[in-house]
């Protein structure tokens, strides 16, 4: 059915698509982000060495992989406040587990701990229509006791044979920044290439016309939670193994910097838009400013409220963005 | 054409909350024909169709597919029958592309990881669009496009699935006449394919000229049906305007006739863009103007920049000593002595979950105006049915929640009263003392601006009417138009 004359799509020249990038909402992140590595370069050359850079991944990974599934929540304009609590509660209840099983049984079931948070939490917002802020305020408070009272409140060991995970590295990469990798790529990969992706997007966007078109919105939204939970588990288990111990006090106050991330990656809390590669920049952003804010020797008290001012500032300008682009 | 079967509507009735939308509704769309539903404002089109297309359950009657009986539950299950709906609103996902859009419905039924890749949502979305003979940039998020092109996808989408039934509710509000033509054209080969169409329009010219069958609907009730050939237009017209028999026909108000008294408000040339444009009109004190025109025609928007709620943006409003473009905040505007009561009193007027004299003394209290009286005295006055004072205004009924309403924008004194639909939804005893209230504050000496989209109660109340259509004045009439000449003048026919 193609004519002659009609150009075939995908097969654009290079300069179309260099632009197409740039219009990109993470385009304005990858570039804040390259000025302020060439800027902290600049006062502190040691920024720029490979190891400095390796670490600062390190770091970024926790918070990456979990802002990965925030964003598939944020876009069916869902929040989950409760990832920390999740994070801490599947490493408890996998390290705890080592006791009965073998290793990996330990692990799966770390994991699926995380995923079975995210189906509640799903099964409940979407069967009773309360507010996922609520909901997931309250299950924060419910999985953290959990994981507190499993555990005695006492960090436990027995994930030892996960250490790799969180402390070696193939080749010069850390085996947690190739996690990262993996999951940010799959991530965009189902957002943007497969049918859930598309779904994800219809049902944040306008639930109401994603009913009409037949869609199942509620399942929908259940899968994200699932999946945001999961990705907790993983990030659990991460820390587990870079440290080793499962701490049930873990990672406490990890949901705001996860869903900083999300938002300077584009994420809106109205649903309907987000990006995984956003997430990830977003990560990274927040990752090099602790980074720089070490190396520079600034207060640590000024990190805090330089964090909270990128956020502001990020959605903000998120705002003028859509704006201009409406009109 | 086999014209044998179709979609029947067998004695539907639908109420809310005591108010008859649907009274015993019985039409036949019949296979291979196009039906024009015709009616004005509030005569029962959007209730039928919603019930047709399973977003609706009927108080009473059935729909039946064929002579068999059907179970609609929800849109899907009417889907599932080939009941096809392109709504007045666009139901698209503007942050989506128009390929993603007009896809959505087979990326639904994929499996969930599968690859959608763009090529295969292009074809699919091409497709659709071949089939109308509509070329959209597949790409492009839809909310970049203007409103026309998510009508199209809308329509596009709606006629894709082959439908059997297909019921197009105002589809083409936003379309330019080529869009128009290419959407007539594609209704007819639908109905030539063996399809009902049913279509709903304002625009009475468009549908006679493609229409097999009409039914007109007049207050929930079918008061015409037949072919569409033994109908004219003006014929048309005039069943859709009530005759007037409701039962709760009071005399004419009582200051008809009486002398004009000073000016109260008056707009010179007030436009406000894509709402309304040039309004030019004054009301005197004790003066009741009536404002008529279909939903959509621009009646709600033009109160609102009088209301001080949106800004205009040219023209200006004179009030008393005040001559200005726009009110800087509706805060101002109350100050000023003009009171609105809105059209929605749940959404836009009550505060549901305070008392009722919280409410009643709101805007005096929050505005620093002296009330003109005390709450209590004003429910007495007003007939206003609560156990007492302090129960929350959602415990009322939707009578007594709009009396509140109407308590708290006669609280500040107002010189000027402006009405937007003030007895939607409320019974009918509610409705008479809602009037007897109007009489009362003309007679003392307020000017009353009522919007309604109930014929009779424009002619009964107002001692003048002015007609919007598409934002504009088309006609102003004295006290008792004719009903037929409010519709004609709506519709933009001469009568």
């Amino acid at each position: 059915m193609s004519s002659v004359e009609q150009v075939p799509p995908g097969r654009k020249s290079l300069g179309d698509m260099a632009l197409r990038l740039l219009l990109k909402p993470e385009a304005g992140i990858a570039i804040v982000l390259v000025v302020l590595a060439v800027l902290i370069t600049i006062a502190n050359p040691a920024f720029a060495t490979p190891s400095n850079l390796l670490n600062l991944l390190r770091s970024v990974a926790i918070i990456g992989i979990v802002a990965v599934g925030m964003t598939y929540v944020m876009i069916v304009g869902e929040l989950d406040l409760s990832v920390a609590s999740t994070l801490a509660l599947s490493a408890v209840t996998g390290a705890l587990m080592t006791e009965y099983f073998i290793w990996p049984v330990a692990v799966f079931i770390g994991l699926l701990t995380g995923a079975l948070a995210g189906l509640v939490n799903g099964l409940i917002v979407t069967r009773t229509g309360v507010n996922s802020f609520i909901i997931t305020l309250g299950t924060l408070s419910v999985f953290r006791g959990l994981g507190l009272f499993e555990s005695g409140g006492i960090p436990v060991r027995g994930l030892e044979d996960i250490t790799p995970i969180g402390q070696g590295s193939i080749g010069p990469i850390p085996v947690q920044v190739l996690i990262l990798i993996a999951v940010v790529v799959i991530g965009q990969y189902v957002l943007s290439r497969t049918s859930l992706g598309i779904q994800i997007h219809a049902v944040g966007d306008n639930p109401r016309a994603a009913r009409l078109a037949g869609l199942p919105v509620a399942r929908i939204k259940v899968i994200a939670f699932v999946l945001v939970g999961f990705l907790a588990a993983l990030a659990g288990l991460i820390r587990t193994a870079q440290l080793g111990v499962a701490e049930p006090n873990a990672a406490i106050g990890l949901e705001l910097q996860v869903i900083a991330a999300t938002v300077i990656g584009g994420a809106s809390l109205a649903g309907g838009k987000g990006s995984v590669t956003g997430a990830l920049l977003g990560a990274c952003l927040l990752g090099v400013m602790a980074n720089a804010f070490v190396l520079l020797q600034l207060s640590s008290f000024l990190q805090v409220i330089a964090t909270g001012a990128i956020i502001v500032l990020a959605s903000v300008f998120d705002r003028f963005r859509m704006k201009w682009e409406t009109r | 054409m086999t014209e044998i079967g179709g979609l029947s509507a067998v004695n539907l009735r639908k109420s809310f909350g005591g108010v008859h939308a649907l009274r015993g509704v019985s039409i036949e769309f019949k296979r291979g024909s196009i039906h024009a539903l015709l009616g004005a404002n509030g005569a029962g089109k959007s209730t039928l169709i919603a019930i047709c297309t399973g977003s609706l359950a009927p108080d009473h009657g059935q729909v039946e597919m064929d002579g068999n009986p059907l179970h609609l539950p929800d849109p899907r299950h009417a889907r599932g029958h080939g009941i096809a709906v392109v709504h007045q609103e666009p139901a698209v996902m503007p942050s989506l592309t128009v390929a993603q859009n007009l896809a959505i419905e087979e990326v639904g039924s994929m499996a969930l990881l599968q690859t959608a890749s763009s090529a295969r949502i292009r074809d699919i979305a091409r497709a659709k669009l071949d089939r109308l003979g509509l070329d959209l940039p597949l790409e492009t998020r839809l909310g970049q496009l203007p409103v026309s092109s998510r009508q199209l996808v809308d329509i596009a989408r709606a006629l894709s699935g082959n439908p059997r039934i297909l019921f197009l509710d105002e589809p083409n509000s936003s379309l330019s006449h080529a869009e128009t033509d290419t959407l007539l054209g594609a209704c007819q080969s639908m109905a030539s394919e063996g399809c009902a169409v049913v279509f709903v329009t304002h625009r009475l010219r468009e549908v006679f000229s493609i229409a097999h069958d009409a039914t007109v609907l007049r207050d929930g009730a079918v008061v015409w049906s037949g072919e569409a050939g033994d109908l004219t237009i003006p014929e048309a017209v005039s069943m859709m305007a009530s005759t007037g028999t409701t039962s709760t026909r009071e005399s004419p108000i009582t200051l008809r006739g009486v002398m004009k008294r000073s000016t109260a408000i008056e707009l010179k040339r007030l436009t406000r863009k894509a709402e309304f444009l040039d309004v030019s009109l004054q009301v005197s004190a004790g003066e009741v103007l009536g404002i008529s025109g279909l939903i959509g025609s621009g009646r709600t928007e033009l109160i609102s920049s009088v209301a001080g709620l949106t800004r205009p943006t040219s023209g200006t409003i004179e009030f008393g000593s005040i001559t200005k473009r726009a009110w800087k905040s509706p805060a101002e505007a109350w100050r000023a002595g003009i009171a609105l009561v809105p059209e929605d009193r749940q959404r836009d007027g009550l505060f549901m979950g305070m008392s009722v004299e919280w409410n009643i003394m709101s805007v005096c209290r929050t505005l620093g105006i002296s009330p003109v009286s005390t709450a209590a005295d004003m429910v007495d006055s007003l007939g206003i049915k609560t156990p007492s004072l302090n129960v929350p205004v959602s415990s009322l009924s939707g009578g007594n929640q709009q009396k509140v309403i109407l308590a708290r924008a006669m609280m500040t004194g107002p010189q000027v009263l402006i009405l937007d639909e003030p007895t939607r939804g409320v019974d009918v005893a509610a409705k008479a003392d809602i009037y007897a209230l109007m009489r009362q504050q003309a007679e003392a000496g307020c000017a009353i601006i009522l919007v309604s989209s109930e014929l009779d109660e424009v002619i009964e109340l107002s001692d003048r009417v002015i007609v919007l259509r598409q934002g504009q004045v088309t006609r102003e009439f004295g006290p008792n138009p004719s009903s037929s000449q409010l519709v004609a003048a709506a519709f933009g026919e001469a009568a």
